[in-house]
């Protein structure tokens, strides 16, 4: 990004683009934490899968062994 | 006329789902019912088996380690903290004292963090997948073992938890002359149950029939909590929907108070902590939202051991209280002092990244944390203090 000269700029004007400068930040940050809200939201709408994936255990054990041995023996 | 025929198959299909409902929540209440006379069965055969003599039998429990450490195997071989708090009920009302149970108790916690670092092993195959869902996994542990390596040295010396369960329990059911007015409705639906059963033990063998009656109760828990666990979760799937949903940027106190209504809801800490393994996994939650949540777990799984003591009626339905409330107040504590100290709080969160880290470079080192922590350190122990002791 290209860096401004801010140094001919009155205090009052600095002092005004400051506050709409943050008011943008501020308006930035609450939309990208509405999204990540949102995702979340959408996530806990499928709750039922992560409770049923929540009981795989044996299986999951299986998967994560198989993955090590495979590990051990490539090195 | 299509309308109408549509309306009314819809009608008649909400009808036989409202009567599917009602009977899924008739067994569930069947179920509970199931589990407060296998309570009873643990501590009427407890009873007549060590004759008196629980402390001699879990001698080798005396040490507090040695308990920890029971807590901790049974729970991480079973998975269920529930199932083993239940049957520690059941062991304090037939006699093993509530000083020995304690330890277990806390042992109990440890060991079901187990299913929740298991089903994060399910991310292996994809590298900053795992790294996050082992992390959301193992902050439960280092939790646990915090909470233990605080509040078990003080237990030991000071009582603090033992002492205030005494004073909580011989208020909410009378304790002076160890007489429980308040819970004995229980005892005339529990016992032609355990009457049968110990019935039916005595014609297997008469002389172990107190024996195959405690085995009976541990049975018949194990099996209940598994259903109610698997019914709950259906049942109530779209209740702890809203609460999840509500506590979403609502800050910790709200996690910590969702996690622990979602878990008396489905009666399992193991499912509300592993529901969150892979939506950390996903990267949709952050390890510092799921923290709280799984510290909820903690308090919530705490309702079981209450359920299972209201199964105790006379003298020792006070000690059975005990070391339901010493559950309770253990995880309550164990929340509001580490949680509540910022410094504190943080070491789980640096624990769990840390060895997510070295998991996610070598996957051998999962194994070993997972092996060692739960079965090979414990076992190490147990033999070691046969050896020595």
């Amino acid at each position: 990004m290209e860096q401004e000269d801010f140094s001919s700029l009155p205090k009052k004007k600095l002092k005004k683009l400051i506050s709409e400068t943050q008011d943008v930040l501020n308006q930035l940050k609450r939309e990208l934490k509405l999204r990540k809200e949102g995702k979340q939201h959408d996530e806990i709408d499928h709750l039922e899968e992560y409770f049923e994936d929540a009981s795989h255990n044996l299986s999951n054990l299986k998967k994560f062994i198989q993955n090590v041995i495979s590990e051990v023996k490539s090195k | 006329m299509m309308t109408d025929m549509t309306s009314s198959g819809g009608n008649s299909a909400s009808a036989d789902n409202f009567a599917y409902r009602i009977f899924q929540w008739l067994f569930v209440f069947f179920l509970i019912y199931l589990l407060i006379t296998a309570v009873g069965m643990i501590g009427s055969g407890f009873k007549g088996a060590t004759k008196g003599h629980a402390a001699e039998l879990f001698s080798f429990a005396t040490n507090p380690f040695m308990g920890l450490i029971v807590g901790v195997m049974a729970t991480a071989m079973i998975q269920s903290s529930s199932t083993v708090t239940s049957i520690i009920v059941g062991m304090v009302a037939g006699g093993l004292p509530v000083e020995m149970a304690v330890p277990m108790i806390m042992g109990a916690n440890i060991g079901t963090t187990i299913t929740n670092t298991i089903v994060s092993l399910g991310h292996v195959r994809h590298k900053k997948e795992f790294r996050r869902a082992f992390a959301a996994a193992t902050v439960h542990d280092f939790f646990n073992l915090m909470a233990v390596a605080i509040f078990l040295p003080i237990e030991i010396i000071f009582h603090p938890l033992q002492k205030i369960a005494t004073y909580l329990s011989e208020y909410l059911v009378g304790g002076e002359n160890l007489s429980v007015k308040g819970l004995n409705f229980i005892k005339p639906i529990t016992k032609p149950v355990i009457t049968e059963f110990q019935t039916f033990a005595e014609m297997i063998s008469v002389q172990s029939s107190h024996i195959l009656l405690v085995f009976f109760g541990i049975a018949i828990i194990f099996l209940s909590i598994i259903f109610i666990g698997k019914l709950l979760k259906k049942l109530m799937v779209g209740r702890a929907k809203k609460i999840m949903h509500a506590s979403i940027g609502r800050g910790p106190i709200s996690g910590i108070t969702s996690g622990a209504i979602v878990t008396v809801l489905v009666q399992s800490s193991s499912t509300t902590t592993s529901l969150m393994v892979p939506l950390a996994g996903a990267g949709v939650f952050k390890l510092k939202q799921i923290y709280p949540f799984t510290l909820g777990a903690n308090i919530g799984t705490t309702i079981t051991a209450l359920l299972a003591a209201t199964a105790i009626s006379g003298p020792t339905a006070i000690l059975a209280l005990q070391i339901a409330l010493v559950h309770l107040l253990y995880n309550t504590s164990a929340v509001a002092f580490i949680y509540g100290i910022k410094t504190l709080r943080k070491i789980p969160i640096r624990g769990a990244l840390w060895l997510a880290r070295l998991a996610a470079e070598k996957k051998l080192y999962a194994l070993f944390y997972l092996l060692g922590i739960f079965f090979v350190v414990p076992g190490v122990l147990i033999f070691l203090h046969e050896i020595f002791a």
